[in-house]
């Protein structure tokens, strides 16, 4: 994707900070989700972050960064009790955005179809890496746990009811 | 029955024997470290003993830092002290179970110099290698004194245990039990050391009519059935805090003690959090694993907590906890002014109060809060259900905000203490409190204490309340795209009579017998934010209570323009439903302002502490000018 990675950058660069914003207030709209309660400044380092990372993948074809990226992005998410739906629709709403800018500054012609394309490919590497590594990381930790499951099920099984006593109740 | 004398001394055969066997009664102690302390004593023994001041002849004093003395036997040296009289075998015999006779000292019959006698004296001398772990943790005389006491306490609640749950392995029933009254247990050990001492049948009647928690109700109550689950999964994780919040603070002493002044759990408790914040996927696993997320009609109340211990001791794991401890140490700071928080959380968010049943899906608004036992399991983070009234019995069902009060003793007199004095230890709880709870976060409420004989001023520009907003309220788009600035324009902070609860005047009583009461100010207005560094906010806080500590807008009875407050709160009221930015000039004499007022505390605290607040002045200014700068570029991409 030689030809267009300059405009691409251009129009990026240009209109970043309208792109931020609309992406950050959207975020900050979604209703009962973790987003919501994040301050605005902070939406705003975490959508720069990961728009440098997508421009790097869409103009430099490279996938590295994003699967980093994503694999860091699901250890922290699961961690902070966001749901998978949660952080996909967050993704979404920050290719809606950046498709918006680019139909709306980049120059109309066969070039932008192809750019479109690189970054729905973009979008969509960053949902389908997030949710690998987001259910990978549920799994990998129930499997260290066995050890405590049996001593809780020794405990459950030999620990006696004396709920019925009188002063108990 | 007489006893045979012996025909040359007249010493009765029995005493002859003993004499001869080396066995000496001795009705004296000398005491030179905890023992060497009436309050101490008394809290031991439960009396007060005569003394003189005496030397321990050929005995040297050992004072490990940071941590209790002992003795060796040292020839050539002394050991200034008392010399208790009147000892009697009962009172030894506590003594010793104290100082773990045998294991930690060993009891010993040395010389003791009473102004120009000497006489015989039993006195405790340490056995440095056993010591060694105790010194390790950092503990000090008053805390092997709790320890000591808490051991005394876990007798009554070993014979609560076996009445209820039969299992004898792991010593589980006495953790469940202790876990369970854990509150009961604390203010016992406080009533304790308050009292000098308490009979050992007011400790066995407290923990006796203490009770532990059922959930027979349920299967009779469908419709609290429906938020079970969820309630269940909070006392869990309640239950799992108390238990790594112990842990910490039994094996970092040193780190985690703060002065009488602070509450005791502060750093310990924050160290908790940040071990289940940071093992989160695990926690969440664990809970799956043992089927603790959701509630099970065959488990009992007791068996949550006994999964609670289980998961605890999972969490607790050695590289972990010592990272976190080196996280502390190295991040923690200092400050004059006594510090607290506040934090509230709802699901439906300011819709809380006058919420009505099922308006919120999964906690009801905590209308169950109390029937599932919640405020014992939550009392170190101080949690109760607050409904912006009079303040309730915890025995009656209300709706509204979830809040956790750092500090809060007792709900109803507001017993309380602050929480730190540390900016960066407030913010840091504040942050992880709010990733723990798992529950929306809705506002921030921040305390400071007024320094002592520090009146209040009039403020003298309202623009400066527009600062505190920009770097702590919550500016953001409303559904139509216009910018508001959310706490005031949803009417959270704003009273029927269009007064706006910037800041109100509140009266801390450290004790409840307390009559004099400490005046702190009370800032409502912040915005509970997850992932949000409150330390800029806190310091400007500190900064203005500093320089010009400005009459609260609330609860001061002796407001002299209360006029021109009422303005102010009508340019508020303004303002939140249009933010306009505030202007250069206003901007720099706030930070003008806040550095004065911090630069009081540098010349106080030091050089290292003046290189933060200059850290921090510097993040004040660039929040200041960011927000501001987002408000012009707001209504210009309107314009065009």
């Amino acid at each position: 994707m030689p030809v267009s990675n300059n405009k691409l950058l251009k129009v990026i660069n240009k209109h970043q900070d309208e792109l931020i914003t609309k992406i950050c207030n959207r975020l900050q709209k979604l209703s009962l989700s973790h987003y919501e309660m994040i301050d605005f400044e902070r939406h705003q380092e975490r959508e720069e972050e990961f728009l440098a990372i997508l421009i790097k993948v869409i103009c430099e074809e490279d996938d590295l960064p994003l699967k980093k990226y994503t694999e860091d992005l699901a250890q922290k998410r699961t961690n902070e009790g966001y749901s998978l739906e949660e952080v996909q629709n967050a993704i979404r709403i920050f290719e809606e955005e950046f498709w918006n800018i680019l139909v709306h500054y980049y120059p109309v012609s066969n070039e932008l179809v192809e750019l479109l394309t690189y970054c729905n490919r973009a979008f969509g590497l960053a949902r389908d890496h997030f949710a690998k590594y987001y259910i990978s990381k549920t799994i990998d930790m129930q499997n260290e746990l066995n050890s405590l499951k049996e001593r809780f099920y020794i405990y459950k099984k030999d620990r006696k009811d004396y709920s019925e006593n009188q002063e108990y109740d | 029955m007489t006893m045979p004398v012996s025909k040359k001394l007249n010493i009765p055969a029995t005493l002859k024997k003993r004499k001869e066997s080396g066995y000496k009664t001795i009705d004296r102690l000398f005491v030179y470290g905890s023992l060497n302390n009436d309050y101490y004593l008394q809290l031991l023994t439960g009396v007060k003993l005569s003394s003189r001041k005496g030397l321990l002849l050929n005995h040297r004093r050992i004072q490990p830092e940071n941590s209790f003395t002992f003795a060796l036997a040292w020839k050539g040296y002394t050991i200034e002290g008392r010399l208790l009289y009147n000892v009697t075998p009962e009172i030894i015999k506590k003594l010793d179970e104290y100082e773990s006779e045998g294991k930690l000292y060993k009891r010993k019959i040395a010389q003791v110099q009473v102004d120009q006698k000497i006489v015989e004296a039993y006195v405790y001398i340490g056995k440095p290698k056993s010591l060694k772990p105790y010194f390790k943790k950092g503990f000090q005389e008053r805390d092997r004194i709790e320890e000591f006491v808490e051991k005394n306490v876990n007798r009554y609640i070993e014979q609560k245990a076996a009445f209820f749950i039969n299992y004898d392995r792991e010593s589980l029933p006495l953790k469940v039990t202790r876990e369970l009254l854990s509150e009961e247990v604390h203010n016992i050990l406080r009533q304790y050391f308050q009292d000098s001492g308490l009979p050992p049948f007011i400790i066995k009647h407290e923990i006796e009519k203490a009770n532990i928690p059922k959930l027979k109700w349920l299967k009779s109550d469908t419709k609290a059935l429906q938020y079970a689950d969820n309630y269940i999964k909070l006392a869990s994780n309640f239950m799992i805090f108390n238990q790594l919040e112990e842990k910490f603070r039994n094996d970092y002493r040193g780190e985690v003690q703060v002065s009488d002044a602070y509450y005791m759990h502060t750093i310990s408790a924050m160290m908790a959090l940040k071990l289940m914040v940071d093992q989160n996927n695990q926690l969440k696993s664990a809970f799956t694993q043992l089927e603790i997320d959701r509630f099970n009609p065959d488990l009992l109340y007791t068996d949550y907590a006994a999964a609670a211990i289980l998961i605890a001791e999972e969490l607790y794991e050695k590289q972990k906890v010592n990272e976190i401890n080196d996280w502390v140490n190295h991040n923690r700071h200092i400050g004059m002014l006594p510090l607290g928080a506040e934090l509230e959380f709802s699901n439906i968010g300011y819709k809380a109060i006058n919420a009505k049943e099922g308006d919120d899906p999964v906690f009801d608004s905590f209308y169950y809060f109390y029937n599932f036992d919640l405020m014992r399991r939550g009392w170190k983070l101080g949690a109760h259900i607050d409904d912006h009234g009079f303040l309730n019995s915890p025995n009656i069902r209300t709706r509204g905000f979830l809040e956790l009060a750092f500090g809060r003793y007792k709900l109803l007199g507001d017993i309380s203490k602050p929480a730190t004095e540390d900016p960066w230890i407030l913010s840091q709880i504040i942050d992880l409190a709010t990733r723990f709870i798992g529950i929306r976060p809705h506002s921030l409420h921040i305390s400071i204490e007024v320094p002592p004989n520090k009146p209040f001023k009039e403020l003298t520009n309202p623009d400066y309340i527009l600062c505190l907003l920009l770097l702590g309220g919550d500016l953001r788009e409303d559904e139509n795209g216009h910018l508001k600035e959310m706490r005031i324009f949803h009417k959270e902070i704003l009273q029927d009579d269009k007064g706006v609860n910037i800041s109100r005047l509140n009266r801390h009583h450290k004790k409840p017998e307390d009559d004099s009461w400490t005046p702190v100010v009370e800032y409502q207005f912040p915005r509970l934010f997850y992932e949000y560094d409150y330390q800029p906010l806190i310091m400007a806080l500190k900064g203005f209570t500093l320089e010009l500590n400005p009459y609260p807008f609330k609860e001061c009875i002796n407001l002299p323009s209360p006029e021109y407050y009422k303005e102010i709160e009508s340019m508020l009221v303004n303002w939140a439903d249009k933010p306009t930015h505030v202007p250069e000039k206003s901007i720099d004499q706030f930070l003008c302002l806040i550095e004065k007022g911090l630069d009081k505390e540098v010349v106080v605290m030091g050089k290292e502490h003046g290189k933060y607040t200059q850290r921090i002045l510097g993040r004040i200014e660039e929040q200041l000018k960011r927000r501001t700068k987002r408000i012009q570029k707001h209504y210009a991409s309107l314009e065009q």
